[in-house]
């Protein structure tokens, strides 16, 4: 600042008629120390840094919120799986129901996302794919070509095999991904299908849970 | 670097800019009484950050501003103190408003030519003040809700326009979701886009005409920076720091002890939030902003919609009036000691209507007594009485800001259509206002200390504590069974239980433990206060069920097989949640007093038809639970 002369003070083309400051006699003021201006700054900057300290901390809020360890839950029974592709596995898409927060909302039993469940005719194997997109998070849908069934989504023309790896090209950075399925007789002689359901983050090759 | 410096500086010019700004004379060099205009753009930044960042969490409509600020307040790091600085610099605001234009006046500084300042100053003055107003609203909690219903409502008293100006307002009829949104598109948006536009003005022409120098003082001339910047910083410290100290009150009063304001500071630091707005459930301790208490004050002098425009709209809009005349008047020597006079009288007006209005609210709490002594604050019945509701209302509103926090948090969260489910289905908030509502015109619910729900003149029981060991005790004791908070007051005075608690009773009692049939009796009801006890007393309530036909009391009463169509009320599972539900509904039924009803009606005698029945069956079901919580 320094640097830029100052105008003498009888030189500014201000006018200041009546109550103003007036034509200046004196030789310029004093100009202050560095200490001075050291001072001025530091106070101005505290003062302006905590309201806007305060309210960065606010807005890094979620940072510190982490979703709760998903648990397994029922989806469906073994026997409710459709013969959907006339081939030798059974598929079908579930939904997910459970409790969802949304920041002070509670939402009971809501539908939170879907699964699809395969396996293959007379197997009590299943296989439970999340039906979001492991490369930027679309639905994946099926599609039928022929006589061949496969996972297709259709934002950017990914395709997967009936057990989720990815058919290459690709553009998906991993295949569709498996979320732990347990099967379990009930005392009807049916079975019980559940699924520990979990997102994960789109577009890595790794799978990480959305936390 | 010096080479860049240079490079930006050609092209934007933003280093001449910045010396223009700094390097600006101060005649008779910096003082402390410049520094107010400085702390009001300082106060009005901190508004913008912090109001900034509350809009990144505010959701406005009648389902979701109360709960976001709740999430704001109560869930959000730091949330509270964004919030309670948002607050409480709102109320600075206007504090430095006032200290800012008294300077002015005082200093006749707003004489020629800086006429077009002082106009935008005050300009600036309603924007803020507009600002305070439409912000009060906006958590949608009882208070804002209730108070700034009074302030839409004055503005019905505007001539020809009054009614469409309000709907306008208001978003229609009643206050609802496009209240909330045009409130806070104001709020956010237009008044402060206008602050900011007038703000700039009124900066542009200070700059231009200088300074006004208290004393000319050649000598003493310096620059803007550092000399009055680091006046100035002290001050928006100053400021600040009396903020801060605002947000954390309840711990430097010691009310709140620094561990637990720690552990939970949304409850207990910060701006205060009352429990979520409720259309059904009226809010008689609505005050507006401290700062707009004298107008509320100065209302009560005016009767009837012509005297209620005069105060209202004639009287402010000629204060503004002379206001706003004042450089024109400050010409003469005289009018400027008129304007200095003038606002003087308005500061000590606004104080003591200010007072007035805070002692006629706390006078019956004993606080403030020395005022009594003026003119205009004597004790009269009617105020008293005033006051002793105003208090119980903020005591109320303080049980249920504090119950909704409660129930959220039991709850694990909010919802989907709103907060104030929680409330309108809690038992413990329903109860009381259904028992002062609905029985407390015959039925006390005062514990032994006379405390609770008070009927001036109980013609029935009191109902605290009923059908607890205590209770029947006490309907069994020769001494209270006829006393005014048993039968003492109702047709049974004279009947048949009391002739039997009197006269045959104390013969019983000698012969057989009354203690192990009181035990029996109060466990029918299963209170959920008695299970423990009713649990380790389970042998000797056994032996008291069997004496329930020793006593006598199947002569009359029905107690499970046993009926020897006495009438009088049945006594299986006498006090539980059913027993209770259905005698309420209807104490004639034939299964309790039968023709013998005395006074009580039947309350939800067809929940088929809820527009029959004085309460709904949901209604009916918190009653009970509350009753027979015993809180």
């Amino acid at each position: 600042m320094d640097d830029i002369p100052v105008a003498p003070l009888h030189d500014s083309p201000r006018s200041k008629p009546g109550g103003g400051a007036g034509p200046a006699k004196s030789a310029e003021p004093p100009r202050r120390s560095f200490f001075y201006k050291f001072l001025a700054g530091v106070i101005g900057a505290a003062a302006g840094a905590v309201p806007a300290a305060a309210g960065v901390l606010m807005y890094l809020d979620p940072l510190r919120r982490t979703k709760a360890a998903s648990k397994a839950q029922p989806v469906t029974t073994l026997d409710a799986i459709p013969d959907a592709t006339g081939g030798d596995v059974l598929i079908g898409q579930f939904p997910i129901v459970a409790d969802r927060m949304d920041a002070w909302n509670l939402y009971p039993n809501e539908r939170i996302g879907s699964v699809y469940l395969v396996v293959p005719k007379g197997s009590k194997e299943v296989k439970a794919l999340n039906t979001i997109c492991p490369h930027l998070g679309c639905a994946v849908d099926t599609q039928r070509t022929g006589e061949e069934t496969k996972f297709y989504c259709p934002c950017h023309t990914s395709s997967f095999t009936l057990d989720g790896e990815r058919i290459m090209p690709c553009v998906a950075p991993r295949s569709m991904d498996e979320l732990q399925c347990t099967v379990t007789p009930r005392k009807d002689g049916r079975f019980d299908v559940a699924v520990v359901y979990q997102n994960f983050l789109p577009g890595l090759e790794e799978r990480k849970v959305k936390s | 670097m010096k080479a860049l410096i240079n490079w930006v500086e050609d092209r934007t010019g933003i280093g001449a800019l910045m010396h223009e700004a700094l390097y600006e004379r101060v005649p008779g060099g910096a003082r402390w009484r410049y520094v107010w205009g400085s702390t009001l753009v300082f106060a009005f930044v901190v508004q913008l950050i912090t109001g900034v960042f509350l809009w990144m969490a505010y959701s406005p409509s009648s389902q979701t501003a109360w709960e976001s600020v709740y999430y704001i307040q109560h869930e959000m790091q730091f949330g509270w103190l964004v919030r309670g600085l948002h607050h409480f610099m709102a109320s600075t605001m206007v504090v430095l408003l006032v200290l800012h234009l008294m300077q002015v006046v005082i200093d006749g500084a707003y004489k020629a030519p800086r006429e077009f300042n002082f106009w935008l100053g005050l300009i600036l003055m309603k924007i803020t003040l507009g600002l305070a107003l439409t912000g009060y609203l906006l958590p949608w909690d009882q208070r804002g809700y209730w108070s700034t219903g009074v302030a839409t409502s004055l503005m019905s008293l505007v001539p020809v326009v009054g009614e469409q100006v309000q709907k306008l307002v208001v978003g229609g009829s009643e206050y609802g979701h496009q209240t909330l949104t045009r409130f806070f598109a104001l709020h956010a948006g237009v008044l402060p886009g206008l602050l900011i536009f007038f703000l700039a003005l009124h900066i542009a022409i200070f700059r231009k005409h200088g300074i006004h120098p208290k004393k000319e003082d050649p000598k003493k001339d310096c620059y803007f920076w550092p000399d009055q910047v680091l006046k100035d910083g002290v001050a928006c410290l100053a400021v600040l720091c009396a903020v801060m100290f605002l947000v954390g009150l309840p711990v430097f009063l010691g009310h709140v002890d620094v561990e637990t304001a720690k552990a939970d500071p949304g409850a207990h630091l910060g701006a205060h939030l009352t429990a979520p707005a409720d259309p059904s459930n009226k809010f008689s301790a609505a005050r507006p902003e401290w700062y707009f208490l004298f107008l509320f004050q100065f209302l009560k002098f005016f009767h009837g919609e012509d005297a209620e425009r005069i105060g209202a709209l004639y009287v402010p809009g000629a204060v503004m009036g002379v206001l706003f005349l004042m450089p024109i008047l400050g010409r003469w020597k005289l009018g400027h000691r008129f304007n200095v006079l003038f606002l003087c009288v308005l500061m000590v007006g606004a104080g003591l209507l200010t007072a007035q209005a805070w002692y006629d609210d706390n006078m019956a709490s004993g606080q403030g007594a020395f005022l009594a002594k003026l003119p205009g604050f004597e004790q009269t019945e009617t105020k008293l009485k005033a006051s002793e509701d105003y208090l119980k209302a903020v005591e109320q509103a303080e049980t249920e800001a504090h119950r909704i926090v409660e129930l959220v948090r039991d709850h694990q969260g909010i919802p989907a259509v709103g907060a104030v489910s929680l409330l309108r289905n809690d038992p413990q908030t329903q109860g009381p206002q259904l028992f002062a509502k609905q029985c407390a015109s015959c039925h006390n619910y005062v514990d032994d200390a006379g405390k609770g729900i008070v009927c001036e003149k109980p013609t029935a029981p009191n109902l605290y504590g009923f059908a607890s060991r205590a209770w029947i005790e006490r309907l069994l004791d020769p001494a209270h069974v006829a006393g005014p908070a048993m039968f003492g007051n109702t047709a049974h005075k004279e009947g048949d239980m009391v002739g039997f608690v009197k006269n045959d009773l104390p013969g019983l009692k000698a012969e057989h433990d009354l203690k192990k049939l009181i035990a029996a009796l109060s466990a029918e009801a299963k209170l959920p206060d008695q299970a423990k006890l009713d649990q380790e007393d389970a042998a000797s309530i056994a032996e008291g069920r069997k004496l329930i036909e020793t006593f006598t009391c199947t002569d009359c009463h029905k107690y499970g097989d046993i009926d020897n169509g006495g009438g009088a009320p049945d006594l299986t599972g006498y006090g539980s949640q059913q027993w209770l539900s259905a005698f309420i509904s209807n104490p004639a039924d034939a299964r309790f007093y039968g023709e013998k009803n005395d006074k009580m009606p039947a309350f939800c005698q067809d929940p088929a038809n809820p527009q029959n029945n004085k309460l709904s069956p949901r209604e009916l079901e918190m009653l009970v639970e509350w009753l027979r919580g015993g809180k």
